[in-house]
């Protein structure tokens, strides 16, 4: 038997033919996701994912049938496809992890405590140290991002909803992230700007009263900086 | 807790099994999740059977390297082999079928937060690199 090949005796062969006995069922799950936005082909490639890591820990005497033990790994292999195509940089998965059960608790205690709970009181729920809360809400930062290509002469607040909005600066972002890269290429005050506008999610104006220049001033400096960080981030590109 | 573990086996894929539980207790004590020890091993095998697969012609014997380093938050795994490398022509990994050629780095890059692929230590054979934050 395949299965029994793979797992006792590592025959890597065996498991790429059951992979392939088993893709119809991939196709068809992945069909039940389709129209969402992502193209069928690549939730294919991540269901397959979903099934050989479903094969990989699968334990004979379990008893139960590969089929029905793969579906729910191949369904949350595609769903956490769809939850991962919305963190725009890279987080480390402990944070996001950690972020999204965050959010879950801010929502119950808010609705307990009737207004927003304080960081201390949202990692105690958690069961996490203040530090680690402050990482992950500043990661989630990240989470659905403001494209760097949407149009920036909008001078509507940029804030996120709800969110801890203490100054952390950009020493806060995870180290080696894109944005970190992009952040690097830029000058002081450039820097700031971008911070105090895709950060803080202050308006144009607010940033002119901050820095002391004028809104004009701002708009260009922005448009400049985007422009040097989309430039570093090209080369890093190519050089990955 | 920091902890490097080497282990160097035949080019065979009975030594699968090895790699996998030496990812295993090297996860375990660094302290990782159940959840990303069972991708790591995934990840481990996937490489470890590349090498095994496409490292050596068959018949002739190969060894298969397979470092294992774990730091604060981050398992780092290496495998490398001294076989005929990536760029040599005269033996083009098999295309024939997706989930034999393809697939290893896929679920490689599918799982891990980093990956590098390129020439073994001293220039020979192939070298995959990659890591896990936990």
């Amino acid at each position: 038997m395949l299965l029994v090949a793979y797992l006792e005796n590592g025959d890597v062969h065996a498991r790429d033919r059951l992979v392939e006995e088993l893709m119809p069922l991939v196709r068809s799950l992945a069909n039940r996701y389709a129209g969402r936005g992502e193209p069928t082909e690549d939730l294919v490639q991540v269901g397959a994912i979903g099934l050989v890591k479903a094969i990989d820990r699968f334990e004979l005497e379990k008893g139960v049938e590969l089929s029905t033990y793969a579906v729910p790994t191949i369904v949350g292999e595609i769903r956490r496809h769809f939850r991962d195509r919305t963190w725009g940089v890279h987080v480390p998965r402990r944070l996001k992890e950690l972020s999204m059960r965050l959010s879950r608790t801010r929502d119950e205690l808010s609705a307990e405590l009737g207004r927003s709970p304080t960081v201390a009181e949202l990692a105690e729920a958690v069961g996490v140290d203040e530090e680690e809360a402050i990482d992950a809400l500043e990661a989630s930062k990240a989470y659905a991002p403001r494209s760097l290509d949407q149009p920036y002469d909008d001078d509507e607040p940029a804030r996120v909803p709800g969110l801890a909005d203490e100054e952390r600066g950009y020493a806060a972002l995870e180290r080696g992230s894109v944005v970190r890269q992009g952040l690097d290429a830029l000058d002081e005050r450039e820097r700031r700007i971008v911070v105090l506008r895709f950060l803080r999610g202050m308006s144009q104006s607010e940033i002119a009263a901050e820095v002391g220049i004028s809104q004009m001033h701002v708009s260009r400096l922005l448009r400049k900086s985007l422009e040097t960080m989309r430039g570093r981030l090209d080369e890093t590109e190519v050089t990955a | 807790m920091n902890g490097r573990v080497v282990l160097e086996v035949p080019a065979k894929p009975e030594y699968l099994l090895l790699a996998r539980l030496a990812a295993t207790s090297v996860g375990r004590s660094a302290g990782a999740s159940e959840e990303t020890i069972a991708d790591l091993k995934l990840a481990v095998t996937e490489a470890v059977a590349n090498a095994v697969k496409h490292a050596y012609p068959p018949d002739v014997p190969g060894r298969v390297t397979v470092e294992l380093t774990a730091s604060a938050g981050r398992l780092e795994i290496a495998v490398s082999d001294r076989g005929r490398g990536l760029g040599d022509g005269d033996a083009p990994p098999s295309t024939d079928r997706p989930a034999e050629s393809g697939m290893g780095l896929s679920i490689i890059r599918a799982i891990a937060d980093e990956i590098d692929v390129g020439a073994g230590p001293d220039g020979r054979g192939t070298r995959v690199r990659f890591a896990c934050a936990f």
